[in-house]
């Protein structure tokens, strides 16, 4: 690619140093150590299933639930193992369950979960091989009113799509009921259609993925700038309801 | 540095130890370029450290400051994203020096450092990486994962808010 003239950055990046750098190199030693072992463990656990899930989901419909444990004849797919599936091992979904959030924009996919120990999770990737991932999980605590009642936080992820408009996309949680959510942001509303979870022994938890649109002049976003968001049962009655500053 | 005897004694960490000690001062200045924090800037620039030790059979013939370079943006976005959700973005920096006789060197880094905070965090990511890690456009849209021209726009309206920086602006005149 072609650079232009060379800007010139009005603020002096290359100050002069106060204090030397001194990190503490057999603590980041020990803690690679740590973290090439959770590797091991996460790779080998997703080898073992080589599960063909997460790969079939890009052309899955949203809201599709998929088994990530296949039975035995399915195991020898001997797909490749991605970030995610490393991810996955690490918080194992209660009844072996992953479900479609989403398969836009194009080219990403995005699913959710529940784990055995209560948490709910998501995670995002390309469809591709390679490039940036994103995944994260709710604290059971976050979990709404454990009955399934309410909303729970928003959660946002990187600026991870190649967006041309300063959009965000954010996951919520929200109770089972709903069918749609509506989030009013920066005095606008969007709305996300919610898709249930399975929690185990029966129950769901409502998750949902909306695009919010954050205005040029806004130099930051954060949960203040959230006035309010509705939840919508697929009759449209109000199930929930929640105040500024989700 | 704290080398520990052991670290150095086996040839891959030998020439991990070498990388450490050669990038860390850069590693550590981006970071804290991106976070306004010395100290958070060492936890990020430690952890990306971290995770190249642990991907180093795999990177080590390619660009390790590049891998760690990533992992502190990255890391640093997931900070604040996080944080910015709770609690609403202001400047990490205090507009008090901590101490009375705050040397010369000290007020140029609080300056640079006030004005990075008042940009959001994509802008000082691009910034950074523009201007003190010296990458192209297209480097920085590589390594953000975002489009090139994203970063152009990004870029341009980043200096343009440092350019009208009223403080930037007041020190210049002084």
């Amino acid at each position: 690619m072609t650079q232009p003239a060379r800007e010139t950055c009005p603020v002096d990046l290359h100050y002069p140093e106060p204090a030397a750098a001194d990190l503490d190199l057999p603590a980041i030693v020990g803690r690679g150590r740590r973290i090439r072992r959770r590797q091991r463990l996460g790779k080998a656990a997703a080898g073992a299933v080589a599960c063909m899930a997460v790969a079939s989901m890009a052309v899955g419909l949203r809201g599709t639930t998929f088994a990530w444990f296949p039975g035995h004849s399915e195991s020898q797919a001997g797909r490749a193992v991605t970030p995610i599936d490393s991810f996955i091992a690490i918080n194992p979904p209660v009844g072996g369950k992953l479900t479609l959030l989403s398969n836009r924009p194009k080219g990403w996919t995005t699913i959710a979960w529940a784990t055995r120990d209560g948490q709910v999770c998501w995670a995002t990737y390309p469809t591709a091989p390679g490039g940036v991932t994103d995944q994260n999980c709710w604290q059971p605590a976050d979990v709404p009113g454990r009955g399934g009642e309410g909303f729970g936080p928003l959660m946002p992820t990187a600026e991870l799509f190649p967006v041309r408009r300063v959009a965000v996309p954010e996951f919520g949680l929200v109770t089972p009921r709903a069918d749609r959510v509506t989030v009013t942001f920066f005095g606008r509303r969007f709305s996300a259609g919610v898709v249930p979870v399975p929690m185990g022994g029966g129950k769901t938890i409502g998750v949902y993925m909306i695009w919010l649109a954050v205005p040029a002049s806004a130099n930051g976003y954060g949960s203040g700038d959230v006035g309010g968001a509705v939840a919508y049962d697929r009759a449209g009655h109000v199930v929930a309801r929640h105040g500024p500053g989700l | 540095m704290r080398l520990a005897a052991p670290v150095s004694s086996q040839p891959d960490l030998a020439d991990f130890a070498d990388f450490v000690r050669s990038s860390q001062a850069k590693m550590v200045r981006l970071a804290e370029l991106l976070t306004g924090d010395r100290g958070r800037a060492e936890d990020l620039a430690q952890d990306g450290y971290a995770k190249a030790y642990a991907a180093w059979t795999r990177i080590r013939g390619g660009d390790p400051q590049a891998y760690v370079r990533r992992c502190i943006v990255n890391a640093n976005t997931d900070w604040w994203r996080r944080r910015s959700w709770r609690e609403q973005p202001r400047p990490l920096v205090p507009d008090q020096p901590e101490r009375a006789d705050m040397t010369t060197m000290h007020a140029a880094r609080d300056v640079v450092l006030r004005a990075l905070a008042r940009l959001t965090a994509r802008e000082r990511a691009v910034i950074a990486l523009r201007f003190y890690s010296d990458l192209t456009e297209f480097q920085i849209a590589h390594e953000l994962g975002i489009a090139p021209g994203t970063v152009k726009s990004t870029v341009a309206r980043a200096l343009g808010k440092l350019r009208a920086d009223a403080e930037l602006r007041a020190e210049a005149a002084s």
